[in-house]
């Protein structure tokens, strides 16, 4: 599968002792856009954090690889890390002010990120990214620090960096989460336009699957650090498999005023060391199996994977 | 910013005013009489009629208002009236022992600055090694030692063990040394650990990732945006420092026999010198006053957030 952009292979992340994420295996092809949905704590951050291989974040990939673009990415020197990050894989934070140093110029900031790859920042080559973008004031952007920024601006302003920078996959981690429907819209409508034009994959980390049905080429379910579920947006979301995939499509509020079902209990923070299938304390389908059978993702439908199919005619 | 400074400077005269008028009341009531203290300090016998005379002469018989605007208005000529010691202008005196507190502070605090902060990044970054805990214990202890305890060891291992330099101190670069150390040992240590607590903090802001993220080199990282962001603690304990060395260290020069306005001060109180007290005060509390205005704008160029309204 050479023509893949990203290969995540059997990834098992800890933190310290602390297992996360247990054999995540998928892979992104160039062009693509993969939403990863999931609760609270599933591990779908994480992922994104092994991605980054930043050391300060503390994730710690013990077993599996990492394939970018046909090179193994997942142990590197801080040096040949830094090099590729930015470059090579850019990424939005979750938090609006989390990718910019608040109290000095973008301008400053700007040259010093294109600096740190000796490339040269022209500034009419900002704004001309800018107006590409359709960002207001496109002239006087750079000369603003980040604190005079709405949120949502700060993120677009992230990306438009990004655009710079030229990378060829995107980590979006809950990247429009914080913000409001208005700048919502126009972050994501402004990532899938990058991807259209300039051939980005991206690998977006939600938790709200709306978002994930507007953009997404392939949705995967994560669940207490195990992917449960990956296929087509509209295979996974219109005929899900698992049954936790089932609930939280379920847990969907809608407009009608009514709260919905949602999910009973919470999910074991060990999940990802559990034998067998973690789902089964809250899983109304499990049987006596359950508890022993070995994770595996299986190919349940052409193109769609899942590690469990119990009671799916039932729904 | 300017408009702000000049804005701050003009509220500054009533409050010079008020000094002054603070000042020359708490010296009008100190007790003890200028001219008795001059004339028995000659030696010879006084009478009454030679005590009233010299009061006459010194101006000491006149009401108080009288006394108090006489010497502002000469302060606001330029004229900070004559010594009760020695009939000489004060100003020069003045001047000349603020300019020995000022080289000290200057240096000492330069050195400190150069020293402490390199240090106190770089135990940030390397938290919790051996290097750390070292440096901690010698910024702990540098911290908890008085100053003069500082100055009678230093001069103990340089003047008596080494003998390199000289008890007294000149007004040299060799004989600034001492003092000098003796004033930064502490301020180093103040500062570095100052530093470390704040880079620490910042290098736990989220921007330091996104920064990692998109692939800053370390230096730019740290130099231009950590130190950045973490200089308005810093900026306030220097400034803090400063003016604490710029009233004199009255027992650092007093040990050393630096000729600085500390120990000046002290000298002309225990003289009754009264226009060198005053004007001493004047000057020093001017100089403070200044320093904080200074402090205030250098806020406002690290963070733009801060108001100066």
């Amino acid at each position: 599968m050479a023509n893949n952009l990203l290969e995540i292979n059997n990834l098992t992340v800890t933190y310290g002792d602390f297992k996360i994420i247990t054999e995540v295996s998928f892979s992104m092809k160039p062009g693509e856009i993969v939403c990863i949905a999931g609760e609270s704590g599933c591990g779908k951050s994480t992922l994104i954090k092994a991605v980054l291989g930043i050391k300060h974040l503390g994730a710690f990939i013990t077993e599996g690889n990492i394939i970018l673009d046909g090179r193994d990415i997942t142990h590197l020197s801080t040096e040949e890390r830094r090099q590729i990050l930015g470059t090579q894989i850019g990424y939005v934070p979750q938090n609006t002010r989390g990718s910019f140093n608040n109290i000095r110029t973008y301008d400053v900031q700007y040259q010093e990120t294109m600096r740190s790859h000796n490339r040269k920042f022209v500034r009419s080559d900002a704004i001309d990214c800018f107006d590409r973008l359709n960002f207001p004031e496109s002239s006087k952007l750079l000369s603003y620090q980040p604190w005079e920024m709405s949120g949502g601006m700060n993120q677009r302003m992230a990306i438009a960096l990004a655009v710079l920078q030229g990378p060829k996959l995107m980590l979006c981690d809950e990247a429009t989460s914080v913000l409001d429907v208005t700048s919502q819209k126009e972050v994501i409508e402004e990532l899938a336009k990058l991807r259209d034009e300039l051939g980005w994959s991206i690998l977006f980390i939600t938790h709200n699957l709306g978002v994930a049905s507007h953009i997404a080429d392939k949705l995967g379910v994560m669940y207490a650090g195990r992917m449960v579920e990956y296929g087509n947006i509209r295979s996974v979301l219109d005929d899900p498999i698992h049954p936790y995939t089932r609930r939280l499509l379920a847990a969907i509020p809608g407009k009608d005023r009514k709260l919905p079902l949602g999910l009973e209990g919470r999910p074991p923070l060990d999940g990802a060391e559990v034998e067998g299938c973690n789902f089964v304390p809250r899983c109304q389908f499990c049987e006596d199996k359950c508890s022993t059978k070995p994770y595996s993702l299986d190919e349940i439908v052409p193109g769609h994977f899942a590690s469990c199919a119990q009671g799916r005619v039932d729904l | 910013m300017l408009k702000y400074a000049s804005k701050r400077i003009i509220k500054l005269i009533p409050v010079l005013l008020a000094i002054t008028l603070l000042v020359f009341t708490l010296m009008y009531l100190t007790p003890g009489d200028p001219a008795l203290k001059k004339l028995t300090s000659g030696g010879g016998v006084v009478t009454d009629e030679l005590l009233a005379l010299e009061r006459a002469e010194m101006g000491l018989d006149r009401p108080f208002f009288v006394r108090y605007f006489s010497w502002v208005f000469g302060i606001v000529q330029g004229d900070f009236g004559n010594s009760y010691v020695d009939s000489m202008p004060v100003l020069p005196k003045l001047l000349k022992a603020l300019g020995y507190t000022l080289m000290l502070a200057l240096a000492s605090t330069f050195l400190s600055v150069v020293i402490a902060i390199p240090i106190g990044v770089y135990t940030a970054l390397k938290k919790d090694t051996i290097f750390d805990n070292i440096v901690r214990i010698f910024t702990f202890t540098g911290n908890a030692m008085p100053n003069f305890l500082i100055a009678l060891l230093l001069m103990f291992l340089f003047c008596i063990q080494i003998k390199a330099f000289p008890v007294i101190a000149t007004a040299s670069l060799k004989g600034m040394f001492l003092p000098t150390l003796a004033l930064s040992i502490p301020m180093i240590s103040r500062f570095a650990r100052q530093t470390r607590a704040d880079v620490l903090s910042q290098l736990g802001e989220e921007y330091v990732i996104g920064m990692h993220a998109r692939g800053v080199k370390e230096r730019t990282i740290l130099f231009k945006n950590v130190l950045h962001n973490s200089l308005g603690s810093i900026i306030t304990i220097v400034s803090l420092q400063i003016r604490i060395l710029i009233g004199g260290s009255v027992v650092t020069e007093t040990i050393f026999r630096w000729p600085g306005i500390g120990s000046m001060l002290m000298s002309s109180i225990t003289g009754r010198d009264y226009p060198l007290v005053q004007g001493t005060v004047l000057i020093l509390a001017t100089l403070q006053i200044l320093i904080n205005l200074l402090t205030d704008m250098s806020y406002f160029v690290i963070d733009k957030r801060i108001s100066l309204e």
